[in-house]
């Protein structure tokens, strides 16, 4: 079901480089797991709405932090900055 | 160099004897330091020790008690915090070389709120990486061994919190708990752990696994610590969007010594005993605590979860899409790693993410990338979603009929160290007892109830309905008063006691 093209695929869509010997190590790997979660397609959801969230009652809203950020202070971890900046490879 | 002993028994005597003065927090703070330097370099429990901020932090409380101030309800208490929890100030590494030199401006929620309880914050403790794992062993720094048995794990992905409780490096600890990672390394070491009701305590400052299950919560000695220790962080915080509004109980340390259980009614789900891979003196001691419950006065009665069997699927494909989602973040850009010399934005960011992240955590990606892609979303991510409310449904009408529902935590004791990072699904299928919990959002806790011929700890874990943890700890106290194994230590943490 998941062969090296699809996971290459997966990679590229997640951003995330995988050489060919982490492919020979992972992708049995991950045809074992979705083999395991393909046994969900057995269960009878007819009429069933997804449930995204816990069930908890909760009151949805924008959080409020209370954390007031300076500029310097969003760059203390930054790989790279110039000045205000945050530095990446030449994009045009 | 022979560790010097811990003073208390409990957090809750250590407290009161910093408060009485009849030990500072300095002395009970640096019997602490002296255990982890003593122990630790051989179990691993810890990735940051934070001596100075440790012993200012006992000493502002010492000033405090002489000033006659009032003194907060962990006052002068050594805890340790697993490190995926924001502090300020002090690097925060979630386990994995993404975030090996990351220190965080803010502190979490629950950090900011052991301190202005008092807690002495000693530093931070090993986990699985992003708490992608049962075992500790997918740290990218070090495993971290079970204090009962050096050869073997901790369990994970809170085997850090879990370890250094057991050695008695620390009077308590924080974990976070997406599928288990509190429950079964509190299992595997003996020790007690509680995952609160999900938005009962703040995840602001909790780098996120997987949004809509993760929870942070205690690990401790016994229940009545457990108590305290939730007391301490739970409660509403406006930082947090899913955070709910419910109160917190009040004085659940104060829980009664040998309570009864008349009137409680305790189910156990037919469906995990028997359980494909239930090792037997995991079963055996989880039916005498079925007994000893009993025996305390409850009504002990078969109960029935027709889905749990679909539960490890559903949450493998909700937990990595989500997981999926929330490690995008980790870019190279504005904090981790970032790989040297890629030419184009792309690049930089599949580089880095390639160096950064450890294979499980990488495993974990493309697995919900995949169930969230075109294609495939409905066929996975959808219908997980599904399956989860029909899981949730058969939660809600077992709690119909009964108030605490009693399972294994795990279904083996801890396993040996690299037994299972070969296969994951195996690594997986273990979780068959906690998974449920966090998809229903429930509260679940881990205690002691017995040790299998290996002198291995095995647990017991116990569900209650939503924000009904005042009860969860009142039958765990009660049972663990009646079964008397918590007071049982492993090797490393024989000597210490007082």
């Amino acid at each position: 079901m998941v062969d090296a093209a699809t996971v290459r695929h997966v990679a590229r869509l997640a951003r995330l480089g995988v050489d060919d010997a982490t492919l020979a190590v992972i992708g049995p790997q991950l045809g074992a797991i979705i083999e395991m979660m393909t046994s969900l397609s057995a269960v009878d959801t007819t009429g069933i709405a997804p449930a995204v969230l816990s069930g908890v009652e909760t009151r949805y809203r924008a959080p409020d932090t209370g954390v007031e950020w300076a500029p310097a202070a969003h760059l203390e971890n930054a790989p790279e900055s110039q000045g205000t900046a945050f530095r990446v490879p030449r994009v045009v | 160099m022979a560790p010097p002993p811990l003073p208390f028994a409990s957090l809750r005597t250590a407290r009161a004897a910093i408060a009485t003065g009849e030990a500072s927090s300095a002395e009970v703070t640096q019997a602490c330091l002296g255990r982890i330097a003593a122990l630790d370099p051989d179990l691993g429990a810890f990735l940051t020790v934070d001596t100075e901020g440790a012993m200012s932090a006992a000493a502002a409380v010492d000033a405090a008690r002489a000033a006659g101030k009032a003194l907060g309800p962990l006052a002068g208490v050594p805890l340790a915090l697993k490190d995926n929890l924001s502090t300020r100030g002090l690097r925060t590494t979630c386990g994995s070389r993404m975030l090996e030199a990351y220190v965080p401006g803010f502190d979490a929620t629950v950090v900011s709120r052991l301190r202005r309880a008092g807690a002495v914050i000693l530093g931070k403790v090993n986990l699985d990486e992003f708490a992608m794992g049962s075992s500790t062993e997918n740290s990218a720094f070090h495993p971290t061994r079970n204090p009962w048995d050096p050869t073997r794990s901790p369990g994970g992905s809170s085997g850090g919190s879990a370890a250094a409780v057991a050695a008695r490096l620390c009077f308590g600890s924080l974990g976070s708990d997406t599928g288990g990672s509190i429950r079964q390394p509190a299992a595997f070491c003996g020790v007690v752990g509680l995952k609160p009701t999900y938005g009962r305590v703040s995840r602001f400052g909790l780098v996120a696994f997987a949004s809509s299950l993760d929870q942070v919560g205690p690990l401790s000695f016994d229940v009545r610590d457990a108590a305290v220790l939730f007391g301490a962080i739970a409660g509403h915080d406006p930082a947090d969007a899913t955070s709910a509004l419910s109160d917190v109980p009040l004085d659940l340390g104060q829980l009664p010594e040998g309570g009864r259980l008349r009137g409680v009614r305790i189910g156990w789900p037919r469906e995990y005993l028997p359980a494909d891979g239930l090792e037997p003196a995991v079963a055996a001691a989880v039916r005498r605590a079925l007994d000893t419950l009993g025996a305390l006065g409850a009504e002990v009665v078969p109960v029935s979860l027709p889905h749990a069997e679909h539960a490890i699927a559903t949450y493998y494909v909700i937990a990595t899409a989500e997981a999926s989602s929330n490690l995008a973040r980790f870019d190279g850009v504005r904090f981790g790693h970032r790989a040297a010399e890629a030419a184009t934005l792309d690049a930089l960011y599949s580089r880095s993410r390639a160096e950064g992240f450890g294979l499980e955590v990488a495993r974990r990606i493309l697995l919900g990338t995949f169930a969230l892609s075109a294609g495939y979303h409905d066929a996975f991510y959808a219908k997980a979603n599904q399956v989860r409310a029909l899981i949730r449904a058969d939660f809600e009408s077992a709690f119909g009929e009964v108030d605490i529902l009693v399972t294994p935590t795990s279904p083996t004791t801890a396993f040996a160290l690299g037994e299972r990072t070969s296969d994951p699904v195996r690594m997986y299928l273990a979780d068959v007892f906690t998974t449920a919990c966090n998809l229903a959002g429930l509260p679940g806790l881990s205690l002691p109830c017995g040790f299998d011929d290996a002198g291995l700890p095995i647990g017991l874990q116990m569900m209650a309905r939503p924000f009904a943890e005042a009860e969860l700890l009142r039958v765990a106290a009660a049972f663990e008063d009646a079964a008397g194994v918590v007071g049982r230590r492993p090797p490393a943490a024989a000597e210490a006691r007082p």
